[in-house]
Order: structure tokens, then C-alpha cells, then sequence
């Protein structure tokens, strides 16, 4: 594997994703088994992490509130994400963008070869309009408009996921503000004003998506743009950066599992089977190493952990997923089959629990438990899509666990003909 | 089975929500467009949150953490991230005055 870029070009060494981030203040605690890191995310003494270097990028946004803000702030953007939006955002924007993808992979492949591609960045670009639907992101009708956003993405993913970076935070940070800027003029404002015009007029039957929120200002913060502006580039970069992870490490974990179970090639093509492969690379790569929360008050939160008001705590998510007493001794290893009660989520604690619990968990799990990603990926497997052994994958220099390439060859898919 | 004086039909407005208490029982009581209430367990199934705080979406109550839909005739999931359903209760009304009924086991 190589490890390589770190948002600035540097090449540069990822960090294990089981340790604690470094980011964390001396004298953390920090959950070591799915019980610890539930007692731990859902105690009312313990409350979100403050944005601190990502501030200009996610401050006020609704990750930081706690208690009432937070409840009230949630109840309005449940709207972005009820069955009717999802259904129009996988089956009008998500699907043709995948598909769009593979026929220009065909259109450049070279006569009597399989087409290859860049299975990160073609994700990205699916994703990128995914999110932009249920944000409600004008000036992504065009190819320049989609590879223009995605552009950016690539910049304020890294931003907004400074704490993990192990290169400049500085020039990092400087590079995302300026893609906040370019994003706020070219895509957040346009869009907002556009949204304030359709309330005026009549609903075109449209789902509702988070511009329409904003402009009726369901939640008084989102007077102020910039909270606002936040409030979307936090949405949109999550549904884009976990959208293609989940791809990405889908694909990668069912090329070395399949091999091993040649039966389960029968079911490929079952949506069902599809979501709980998603839901099991979910449980084995979460998107974070860690959620962090910060005591309110003195307090106990289990067994042997007394925490002072201002300590940290570090709710780890691969210790928490692969805890044997909750997923079974064979914990570690891809299962798709895993049989669990219902009352212990597939994929563990990746979209964190209690009250703060993913915003995203909705786009991935669909209404019904089948979400557009594993329409996605059954695209993808029909395209005969595997890792390209010519070309290794590469990872995130960061101290979480991401691929920013991932080449891949489609061995079911010809070139087009000239 | 017990019934329980929840409120008044003249000060419930329909498509509302509101927590009442049956005996005991913190129930969500919806009015629905039509005019009709049901009732369901306030309590959601997936992370405890309160149902009457959440919005109306066709039949269904949607919860204000986490978007989980129930029914609000049967308490059946209708939208995850829940996966067990919320009880469902009768409810009667006599004149103005609006009953839950509670079925005690």
C-alpha cells in the first residue's frame, strides 16, 4: 500500500486509525468496547468537541450544538432526507451519474481493452451530485459545474477533516478557506437566492432540500449566511466523502472476500445483500478513528472512568466495532452473512449513536434499509469492476482510514467503438 | 383495559402532535388532516427520543433526532434508522373530550 498526500502534495506516512488521533489534549480518556463508547457518546455530561482549527468551515453548524439547538436544528433537516428526497436524489441524480461515469470510462478505453478508471475520484464525481440534489446546489447542470464542485471538495474535505491531517495544518487550512470562498460565491449563494425566489412562487413538487430550509429560515442561526454556508459545505462534503469511502471500501473488501465464497456470486445482484455488505465494510471502516466530547461536569461515565468537567474523552470506533462480545469472535473479518439481534446496529458505531447520531445514516441506509449506495455498487459489480493489480490503491496520509485513489479495471465493459 | 381523559377536541388543531400522559404512559397523540386522532407511544424505539416532537409526514410521525418514521394507525416502522415499532393505542371520543385506551397486561 502506498500512503501518499496529505491535501498539499506532501507525500508523508499514515498513522494506525485503531490508536487515538493526535489531536486529542494530554490526560483523554478514551472507550476501549462498543459498551464504553454508547455510555460514553450518549452521557448527557459529556458534549460535542468544539470546532477549533475547522472553525471558518464548520462553525455553527449543527455538529457543535448541544441539547434543544441541537433537537430543534435536526427536526428541520430530517426534511432533506425524508423517502421522497432520497428516492429523487438516488433515482434522478445518483444512478445516471454513476452510469455517466462508466460510459466515459468505455469512451476512453482503447479498442480490445477494459476500460479502467480512478475509483475514488469517479465516485466523488457521482456523489458530488448526490449531494448537490439534496442540498439543492444550483450550477451543477453541466460536467464543468459538477468537476468545478468536486474540485473544491477536494480542498475543504481536508479542511474540515484538519484534526486527522499530519501535514501543514496551516497551508491546508488557508488552501480550504479559500475554497470556502469560491464555493460560497459560485455554488451556496446562487442557490440560496434562487431558493428565496421559489418561496414566493408556487412548490413545483420538488422534494425539499436544505436551500429551501434555509431560505425560510427554519432555524433562526441560519439568518446569518455564514453559519448557513457552513451549515450546506458540511452536508455536502460528508454525503461526498462517505458516499465514495463506502464505494471504494465496499469494492476493495468484496475483491479479496469473494474468491473465498464463489456462492455468494448469486446474490451480487440482490439490493439486500448489497446493504449489508455496505453495512459491513461500514463496521470495519468508519470515516472517522474517533468522536470526541469534551465533560460538562464531573462525572462518572462507566465503570473505572471518572472524568472532570473540561477533560476529553475519545469515543473509538474501531475498538467498538470489532468488540467480539457484541460481533463475535470473528469480529475482525468481512462477513456480509453476520447474523446480529436487531438491536445491535450492522454497522456499529461508524455513524456514532445517542442524540448526534449521523445525519448521513439516512442516505446510506435509505428509508427501507437499501440506500443509494448499494444501487451504486451493484452498477458497479455488473461493470465487473476489480482492483486494477497494475496499479495499487493509495491512501490518505492522515490518521484515518480513506483511499484518495483506488484504480480499478470494469472487466465486463468493452470499449465503444469508434 | 382502562381509558384515559387525554384532552379536548376543540383545543387540538388538526396535523398536530402533542405528549400526553395515559395513566402513567407517555403517549404522542396525533390529530390527523381528517380530523381523526391516533395515539402510539411517545418513546422512540431507536435512541428514545420524543415522537410528539417530531413532524407529521403523510400517516406516519416522523422523530425529530434521527428521522425514524412510524405509523401512527399501527406503530409499525416505516422509516429507518428504527427497527422495532412503537405500541399503538385506541383512542375514543366522547363529545369534546378525547380517550386513550390502554390495554394493561
Amino acid at each position: 500500500m502506498v500512503h501518499n498526500t496529505d491535501g498539499m502534495g506532501e507525500e508523508i506516512n499514515a498513522a494506525d486509525p485503531v490508536k487515538m488521533p493526535s489531536y486529542f489534549p494530554p490526560r483523554t480518556h478514551q472507550t476501549a468496547s462498543y459498551s464504553e463508547f454508547n455510555q460514553a457518546i450518549r452521557s448527557p455530561h459529556l458534549a460535542p468537541e468544539p470546532p477549533m482549527e475547522k472553525e471558518p468551515l464548520s462553525s455553527g453548524g449543527m455538529m457543535h450544538l448541544h441539547g434543544a439547538e441541537h433537537v430543534g436544528r435536526r427536526r428541520v433537516m430530517n426534511r432533506m432526507v425524508r423517502p421522497d428526497a432520497l428516492e429523487e436524489a438516488r433515482e434522478r441524480y445518483l444512478i445516471p451519474a454513476m452510469q455517466s461515469q462508466l460510459d466515459a470510462a468505455r469512451a476512453e478505453a482503447l479498442p480490445g481493452m477494459h476500460p479502467r478508471a480512478e475509483l475514488v475520484s469517479c465516485m466523488q464525481t457521482t456523489f458530488v451530485q448526490f449531494g448537490a440534489a439534496l442540498v439543492g446546489l444550483e450550477g451543477c447542470e453541466t460536467p464543468e459545474g459538477v468537476a468545478e464542485l468536486q474540485r473544491l471538495f477536494q480542498t475543504l474535505q481536508y479542511g474540515v477533516r484538519i484534526k486527522y491531517a499530519l501535514g501543514n495544518h496551516a497551508e491546508i487550512m488557508a488552501a480550504a478557506v479559500a475554497a470556502r470562498a469560491e464555493y460560497r460565491a459560485r455554488y451556496f449563494q446562487p442557490s440560496l437566492s434562487a431558493a428565496r425566489k421559489r418561496r414566493h412562487g408556487q412548490s413545483d413538487g420538488r422534494p425539499i432540500t436544505q436551500m429551501d430550509l434555509m431560505a425560510q429560515e427554519l432555524d433562526p442561526a441560519w439568518s446569518d449566511e455564514e453559519v448557513a454556508c457552513n451549515e450546506s459545505l458540511l452536508f455536502l462534503t460528508g454525503a461526498i466523502e462517505t458516499g465514495a469511502g463506502i464505494v471504494v471500501h465496499s469494492i476493495d473488501e468484496l475483491a479479496r472476500w469473494l474468491p473465498a465464497h464463489p456462492e455468494a456470486r448469486s446474490r451480487l445482484d440482490d439490493l439486500e445483500f448489497l446493504a449489508a455488505v455496505v453495512m459491513e465494510t461500514l463496521r470495519l471502516h468508519p470515516g472517522a478513528p474517533a468522536t470526541g466530547r469534551v465533560a460538562r461536569d464531573d462525572t462518572t461515565i462507566f465503570e473505572g472512568c471518572a472524568v472532570q468537567a473540561g477533560e476529553w474523552v475519545a469515543c473509538m470506533h474501531l475498538p467498538a466495532n470489532l468488540d467480539e462480545s457484541v460481533f463475535g469472535s470473528d469480529a475482525h473479518i468481512f462477513n456480509p452473512h453476520r447474523e446480529l439481534p436487531r438491536s445491535i446496529p450492522r454497522y456499529g458505531t461508524t455513524f456514532g449513536s445517542g442524540a448526534h447520531q449521523c445525519l448521513g445514516l439516512r442516505m446510506v441506509l435509505g428509508n427501507d434499509g437499501v440506500g443509494g449506495h448499494a444501487y451504486v455498487l451493484r452498477m458497479l459489480i455488473d461493470a465487473g469492476t476489480e482492483p486494477d493489480s497494475a496499479s495499487p490503491p493509495v491512501l490518505e496520509a492522515s490518521e484515518r482510514e480513506a483511499y484518495v485513489a483506488y484504480p480499478v479495471i470494469f472487466t465486463k465493459l468493452s470499449a465503444v467503438l469508434p | 383495559v382502562t381509558r384515559h381523559l387525554v384532552g379536548k377536541v376543540s383545543r387540538t388543531e388538526p396535523r398536530s402532535l402533542s405528549r400526553v400522559d395515559a395513566g402513567g404512559v407517555p403517549v404522542c397523540l396525533a390529530r390527523l388532516e381528517d380530523g381523526t386522532f391516533r395515539s402510539i407511544d411517545d418513546v422512540c424505539t431507536h435512541e428514545g427520543a420524543s415522537l410528539s416532537g417530531g413532524e407529521m409526514y403523510g400517516n406516519a410521525v416522523v422523530c425529530p433526532l434521527h428521522s425514524s418514521q412510524f405509523d401512527l394507525s399501527t406503530g409499525a416502522v416505516v422509516g429507518m434508522p428504527a427497527q422495532e415499532p412503537v405500541k399503538a393505542y385506541p383512542v375514543l371520543v366522547d363529545d369534546d373530550d378525547i380517550y386513550v385506551v390502554i390495554v394493561s397486561t
